[in-house]
């Protein structure tokens, strides 16, 4: 997932106009897809894609560059996406239902939904508690570290690091459960 | 690496690509929409600045004004009116009587013609704008009975490409501006992804085009001006 060669803001143009272009090359995909991972709506996804690359463009002069660019947009498409949903769906009570019930849910078409029941990890990950599946997503599919992590969605990295271990525990368990069930 | 850890670096990617995220990508409708608010929110900025610019050069202006002409209210140089034996009043030689100011009027037109006759001869107004574009709107800026300034606003949309000619001669930034010609005249250009300026002067009028076009359509506009 990690774009060649332009990791730091010094791989990019410095005419905003020009690193515009070259952002929306190399993220656009990663940027429309963590706002559907949080949003769960393609629609509201398409929106909060637009709005990233509009403030990215908008403050590419003020960017320092003390993070990568692929950490500095994914913490503009959280706080985005936070923003749209109305709740502060990645709290640490993820169980409380009054935040659960307001939180996204991932609307995938028939046949998506048939390949969602024969794939062997996804499908335990979506049953998660949100900050877990949010902890998994950012450090296994986006490749984010942890300090990157915790900088992107502003919490201490050690909250990171005990999400990611209860997130594998929980993960474990659930496919424990799922093989004795099928056995 | 433990069978969850593996499972997790390798597969979960996979699927996620694979089913979660299969026709999920930034489409190039979606970059056209970013490109072009980009560029709007540049205009406004750019807009922004020159009024900043404007109002900063008065405000220059305005101190030097104060600064030399202070000392001039404070040890007037004009010879005091000269009072005959009779006790009656003249005026100075040479002074100046009746107020300097001569402030600019804006007056809206309705015809490329009326602004033809308004500024003069030689009013040069393109006849070429990039499609879709038409005319919008024109104004003068008036100093005294001299029509000093015509802008011609064309558009389409919620875009716009400003024409202007003046009396008066801009002054430009060097770094940003490139030497080229428009019809073996000196011209200057600035050109940026979503944003052209384009000065030139001909036969004493300083003439430009400015808009979110290319180079080559500001040019393009700029050599159709004609009588």
């Amino acid at each position: 997932m990690k774009p060649a060669g332009l990791i730091t803001k010094e791989s990019f143009p410095k005419e905003p106009a020009q690193a515009l272009e070259q952002l929306m090359e190399s993220y656009g995909d990663i940027v429309m897809r963590t706002a559907y991972f949080y949003t769960g709506d393609r629609h509201l996804a398409e929106d909060i894609s637009q709005e990233v690359f509009l403030r990215a463009y908008r403050n590419w002069t003020s960017f320092r560059g003390e993070s990568t660019v692929k950490t500095w947009l994914t913490s503009i498409a959280i706080n985005l996406c936070r923003d749209k949903m109305g709740v502060r769906m990645f709290t640490e009570q993820p169980t409380d239902p009054s935040r659960m019930e307001r939180g996204r849910t991932i609307s995938v078409e028939d046949e998506a939904l048939e390949n969602m029941k024969k794939s062997e990890v996804l499908q335990h990950v979506l049953r998660l508690p949100l900050p877990y599946q949010e902890a998994l997503y950012l450090y296994y599919y986006l490749e984010l570290s942890t300090r990157e992590i915790a900088k992107a969605t502003s919490s201490p990295e050690g909250t990171v690091r005990n999400r990611l271990h209860r997130a594998r525990e929980a993960l474990a368990r659930e496919m424990k459960r799922e093989e004795l069930y099928n056995d | 690496m433990t069978n969850i850890e593996r499972s997790l670096r390798e597969q979960l990617p996979q699927e996620t690509d694979d089913i979660l995220f299969s026709e999920m990508k930034l489409s190039d409708r979606m970059k056209a929409n970013i490109r072009q608010q980009a560029a709007s929110v540049q205009m406004r900025s750019h807009m922004r600045f020159r009024k900043a610019w404007i109002i900063g050069m008065s405000a220059v202006a305005a101190a030097a004004i104060l600064i030399m002409g202070y000392p001039m209210m404070q040890q007037p140089t004009v010879p005091a009116p000269i009072q005959d034996p009779a006790g009656s009043v003249q005026p100075p030689i040479g002074g100046a009587s009746g107020s300097q100011l001569s402030p600019l009027v804006t007056a809206t037109l309705g015809s490329v013609e009326e602004a033809k006759a308004a500024f003069g001869d030689g009013l040069l107004v393109p006849n070429v704008m990039p499609e879709g574009y038409t005319l919008a709107d024109i104004q003068t800026v008036s100093e005294g009975d001299v029509v000093r300034d015509v802008v011609i606003t064309y558009a389409t949309g919620d875009k716009a490409i400003t024409f202007t000619a003046s009396r008066n001669q801009a002054v430009f930034p060097a770094d940003l501006f490139t030497k080229t010609e428009v019809n073996g005249f000196e011209g200057l250009v600035y050109e940026q992804p979503a944003f052209t300026e384009l000065y030139w002067m001909e036969s004493s009028i300083q003439y430009s085009i400015m808009g979110p076009i290319t180079g080559e359509d500001a040019m393009k506009a700029a050599e159709s001006a004609q009588l």
